[in-house]
């Protein structure tokens, strides 16, 4: 009797302490959400509507746009989406490119030297990017990069993280594959583009997909090489519509919404990829 | 077997020409992504010389004139180079000790979730700040936590005097914190969370027959289980203590909190790049490099001697 009594007693205890968890995180959860939602309202208040309220009000009584369209035509934010959007397409297709094109010796053929130059890629996650940062900026400024595109993409191009990812996929597709294709007469780039690059795909999503984020939040390197301010990205526009509307929330707020739906609409469209690629950027250590 | 492709004994000895000839295509398919790696990664590396250079922009590297170790000597003479150091490690220790146990605890919490459902939408919540530039974070935060923002507005309805979140020293780095936490702790839980799927669930299976209770099992299989993935995380965690990423405490610095806020990444920014001191720049680098394989070393021996486990 004692033992079931016990037993029933572990059992509401183990709800309890579930219930428990359960609130936390939601309240977590609650926490994280919390300043898009607001952000997303305020972007959304007139003039008359009061942004610093108590209770917070999160939903505008009076929605309105008006704050983005004041945004739009102070800011060429346009120009800035433009902007940002190319070199977020290199950001992505370049290392799609030549991150597969290095990967595939490295994963599924033997040559001299092989190793060596797999260490060598790998060997540059070690150093830690402040070191190199004047170095890159002064070989960019001998190339005579600066102020240009390829001054921020060249130097990304081919991330040694997409390197190792296509390698780890490229080493899982079976041996028969490309053994039949050889058997039926096809050549190293056949194999490559026809059976190879097929196979991988989910990996090509979840390079793409890291790659993006990396392009399109990139700050550090635009602020470093661009100087028109025509040529800004959204994220450097957007710092500078900070500096202009220090004051106005409303506009500040309506800028951030700008430059957030995009990547929220990746994140939600491509979300299966992004945990994949969560876990596989993980798992290099 | 995949004769042309994989090199056989007998094709080494054959001359490197026919070899060539046969894998060209390879060296064709890596030849432009290690150019690239010369170029921009490798390059760099003897770059950094130009720590002991009187570096001009016109002669080059080669050509300007060694100047030994006056730069360090500058660099070290500089007061608000030794503030950037403080001020970095300062926000590094308290991003160690409070923020590395967070994602682990906030893991262990996940792991215990048995409804899908909930647990999917719970985690994508929490991975969501981690894609959201620094730049849009920065601008949410300040009208968030401003003098007169979103948060004091509930502080001062709750009948409290505002906080100086933003204008005052303590409160600006206690801020820093949080909006650190923010962004990256849902995202920091992954490596711990795929670590605990690779635990063998017969333990718990064995557990669960010998009447251990859920709590239990935490501490008694998921924790010991992990163990080796958190050594390794807390090693790196003390390796980076000397470097600290440029764009939080760009976007987050104001003239009011420089004496806290400005850290080694900005001051390189600020000093090497925008005052076109390349020389004390790169010696700084050099310098906090230096640093963090000293700390990273340690670290590695403390924890092999401690713990018997170590990244090598």
């Amino acid at each position: 009797m004692s033992n079931k009594n016990e037993k029933e007693f572990s059992v509401k205890r183990a709800t309890r302490v579930n219930i428990g968890y359960h609130i936390l995180l939601i309240l977590i959860a609650l926490i994280m959400v919390v300043p898009f939602i607001w952000t997303l309202s305020t972007s959304l208040k007139g003039q008359n509507e009061a942004v610093f309220s108590f209770p917070p009000q999160f939903i505008p009584g009076h929605p309105t746009f008006g704050n983005y369209a004041v945004v739009w035509n102070t800011l060429p934010i346009g120009r800035f989406l433009i902007n940002s959007l190319i070199l977020a397409v290199f950001g992505v297709a370049l290392p799609v490119v030549l991150c597969s094109m290095a990967a595939f010796p490295l994963a599924r053929m033997n040559f001299r030297g092989k190793n060596f130059v797999f260490m060598i890629i790998m060997g540059t996650m070690m150093i830690p990017g402040e070191v190199t940062m004047i170095p890159v900026y002064l070989i960019i400024n001998k190339l005579g990069l600066m102020g240009n595109y390829a001054g921020i993409i060249l130097p990304a191009a081919v991330p040694a993280m997409s390197i190792f990812l296509m390698r780890q996929g490229l080493l899982g597709i079976p041996k028969e594959m490309e053994e039949s294709a050889i058997i039926d007469g096809a050549k190293v780039w056949q194999i490559f583009l026809h059976i190879m690059l097929p196979m991988v795909k989910p990996t090509l999503a979840t390079m793409s997909i890291l790659n993006f984020i990396g392009a399109w939040n990139n700050f550090l390197w635009p602020l470093l090489v661009l100087e028109d301010p025509n040529t800004y990205p959204l994220t450097l526009g957007l710092y500078k519509l900070q500096g202009t509307f220090v004051a106005n929330t409303r506009m500040i707020a309506a800028g951030a919404i700008i430059a957030l739906v995009p990547i929220l609409a990746v994140f939600i469209f491509f979300q299966k990829y992004f945990i994949a690629a969560a876990y596989s950027s993980v798992i290099k250590g | 077997m995949m004769s042309h492709i994989n090199v056989q004994k007998s094709e080494k000895r054959s001359g490197n020409i026919r070899y060539l000839r046969n894998h060209w295509i390879l060296y064709a398919m890596l030849g432009l992504p290690v150019i690239f790696y010369f170029l921009f990664h490798y390059l760099p590396i003897p770059g950094v010389v130009i720590a002991f250079k009187d570096y001009n922009l016109f002669r080059g590297i080669r050509a300007s004139e060694w100047v030994g170790l006056r730069y360090f000597k500058q660099a070290f003479g500089f007061k608000s180079f030794w503030m950037s150091v403080r001020n970095t490690m300062i926000l590094n220790v308290i991003g160690l000790v409070l923020g590395f146990p967070a994602p682990i605890l906030l893991a262990l919490m996940l792991n215990e979730l048995r409804n899908k459902a909930f647990k999917k939408v719970t985690q994508t919540v929490l991975y969501l700040p981690h894609f959201i530039s620094w730049v849009i974070v920065g601008g949410m935060m300040y009208q968030l936590f401003a003098s007169s923002g979103f948060v004091n507005t509930v502080i001062k309805a709750l009948g409290r005097v505002p906080v100086p979140f933003l204008s005052s020293s303590g409160w600006w780095i206690f801020t820093y914190f949080i909006v650190g936490q923010w962004k990256n702790i849902g995202w920091n839980t992954i490596i711990y969370l795929s670590a605990m799927t690779g635990i063998d669930s017969e333990l718990y299976e064995a557990a669960r027959v010998d009447g251990c209770s859920r709590f239990r099992m935490m501490f008694s299989i998921t924790l010991p289980c992990i163990l080796d993935t958190v050594m390794i995380m807390l090693i790196l965690a003390v390796g980076g203590l000397a470097s600290i990423g440029f764009e939080q405490p760009y976007v987050m610095q104001n003239s009011v909190v420089m004496d806290v806020a400005d850290v080694i990444s900005t001051y390189v920014y600020r000093v090497g790049l925008q005052q076109a001191k390349f020389g004390i720049g790169s010696a700084i680098g050099l310098f906090q490099s230096v640093i963090n394989f000293i700390l990273v070393i340690s670290a590695n021996s403390i924890s092999k001697r401690m713990t018997d486990k170590g990244i090598w």
